[in-house]
């Protein structure tokens, strides 16, 4: 059997470790058998402070035991700390029935919209640079190639989209990628991955000419995840509706 | 009033050494008081650029931890008398200074010119901290390749993450016959990405290796290039320069190059 009462040292005074299982008579034998024996350790006239740990002793018990330690040794208690986590434990108990019972007060009156967070960022964002979020991101600007945009939830960009994008970012595969001017270098959602066909080199080469880039509208798109794949279209009336956010 | 101009652009060799002699050049030609500080410790060039190599007997890492004056690091101009140069080091690194150390030497060099021009290393690392740490404001130089542009646009993160704003762009090497096939990314299609102030556009040319090579830098001259720089000096002085109109060589150009070789 392991020891039923163990006295460990620190900075302020005597940490006291009781078996929780054992009677409190044979307990407070057992201690007094202890600080009996350590009576040559404890031999200064301090005054100290003890903490237990492992056990809740009554006021009675707590009294006792400070009696018999005062017998058996030199020492005198100057404060009694109650274990941490005994305390620790309680308070939480009492937090968490307050704050529940809020909650419950505050769903009653206001009916649930069932907001998604989210966050605002104004500016381009440039190679290196990169925007992160627990929730979702709207960014007014572009995000260049070597950027890059990472969401909890959904990314939407009001500008050009170059960079890697990546929505549901926890695994959430529900989440939705929009941007005026789609053509990120990566696009991922949850756990899938897109990245821009190599094909669009052509396209980019087309680019070159001076004036139809500039003249062409752009087409506001969205990426989403559809079958295990990721899907970018342009942005419809249909398509919206069919999002959750 | 002094104006502290950091040349910058990331990727090495689009021309920035190029654009701190000819820009530096210009403004002192316009009688303004100016000084080029290399800050590339270890792989000095813009004194051979500026073809002042064989004057150097102090250098900025010399100033800095006080073995001479800043008066005798200072080399003077063959050319224009209100023209400075304070040469880097060339046995040291970049870690032989501190952003700190920097500053407290431009503000020292401030009394006295109109315009201080840094010519930043190649790289995000110390030397290019060190470089911009007393800068007003910025001049970025790419050229028309998407490895540089996208160097250039981390650069401008960087450069406003640090407070400097005022940031204008140069487009070295361009090359019109090739931006006319769709070869090349045109002017437009660099602001796109960049979406900063343009300052200048210079085209390719070959008078730019010889100006180099001779340590003469071109501004002024008759010659596209240095055409360009000296609008580029204008409009860093604030005036309103149109773009001039770049043109390829034309068809009876090139056929007489051909017949050149």
């Amino acid at each position: 059997m392991r020891n039923p009462v163990l006295l460990k040292g620190n900075n302020f005074g005597l940490t006291i470790v009781l078996d929780p299982n054992m009677d409190f008579p044979s307990l407070i034998e057992k201690i007094g058998e202890k600080f009996h024996q350590a009576k040559d350790f404890f031999n200064s006239k301090k005054q100290i402070a003890i903490k237990i740990e492992g056990r809740s002793l009554t006021s009675e018990q707590l009294e006792e035991m400070i009696n018999v330690i005062f017998e058996n040794s030199e020492l005198t208690i100057a404060y009694v700390m109650e274990d941490d986590e005994l305390v620790d434990t309680s308070f939480r108990q009492a937090v968490e029935a307050r704050l529940h019972g809020k909650k419950e007060a505050s769903n009653r009156n206001i009916p649930d919209l069932n907001l998604g967070e989210g966050q605002f960022y104004k500016g381009t964002l440039r190679s290196g640079q990169t925007l992160e979020s627990d929730g979702s991101v709207v960014v007014i600007g572009d995000v260049n190639p070597g950027a890059s945009v990472q969401a909890s939830g959904n990314i939407v960009i009001l500008g050009c989209a170059k960079g890697n994008v990546f929505a549901g970012a926890d695994g959430d595969d529900k989440a939705f990628v929009a941007a005026l001017d789609m053509q990120p270098m990566q696009v991922r959602i949850g756990k899938l991955i897109a990245r821009c066909s190599d094909g669009q080199k052509g396209r980019r080469k087309k680019k070159f000419n001076r004036g139809k880039s500039d003249t062409q509208p752009m087409e506001a798109q969205i990426a989403f995840v559809e079958d295990g794949s990721i899907y970018i279209e342009p942005i419809s009336k249909a398509l919206l509706s069919e999002i959750t956010v | 009033m002094s104006e502290v101009i950091v040349i910058t652009s990331g990727k090495g060799g689009v021309g920035k050494t190029t654009t701190t002699a000819n820009v530096g050049t210009g403004l002192a030609k316009e009688g303004k008081k100016v000084v080029l500080i290399d800050t590339d410790i270890g792989l000095r060039n813009l004194d051979v650029v500026m073809g002042l190599e064989n004057r150097i007997v102090y250098n900025l890492v010399d100033v800095i931890e006080g073995n001479c004056r800043m008066k005798q690091a200072l080399i003077k101009d063959k050319k224009y008398p209100n023209l400075f140069l304070l040469p880097s080091a060339q046995t040291r690194d970049k870690t032989s200074v501190n952003p700190e150390q920097m500053e407290k030497l431009v503000d020292e060099l401030k009394e006295e010119f109109d315009y201080i021009i840094l010519d930043c290393p190649a790289g995000i690392e110390q030397g290019f901290k060190n470089a911009i740490s007393g800068a007003d404001r910025a001049i970025i130089v790419t050229t028309p390749e998407v490895s540089a542009i996208r160097d250039a646009d981390r650069i401008i993160g960087l450069l406003e993450a640090n407070e400097i704003h005022k940031i204008d762009l140069v487009i070295n090497r361009i090359r019109m016959d090739m931006v006319n096939r769709g070869d090349m990314l045109s002017k437009e299609d660099v602001l796109d990405i960049l979406a900063i102030d343009l300052i200048g556009v210079v085209p390719d040319d070959e008078n730019i290796v010889i100006s180099t090579n001779q340590g003469e830098p071109l501004v002024g001259s008759s010659t596209p290039a240095g055409k360009a720089y000296e609008n580029i000096c204008r409009r860093v002085m604030g005036d309103d320069v149109p773009f001039m109109e770049i043109t390829g060589p034309t068809f009876f150009q090139r056929l007489a190059n051909v017949f050149k070789k």
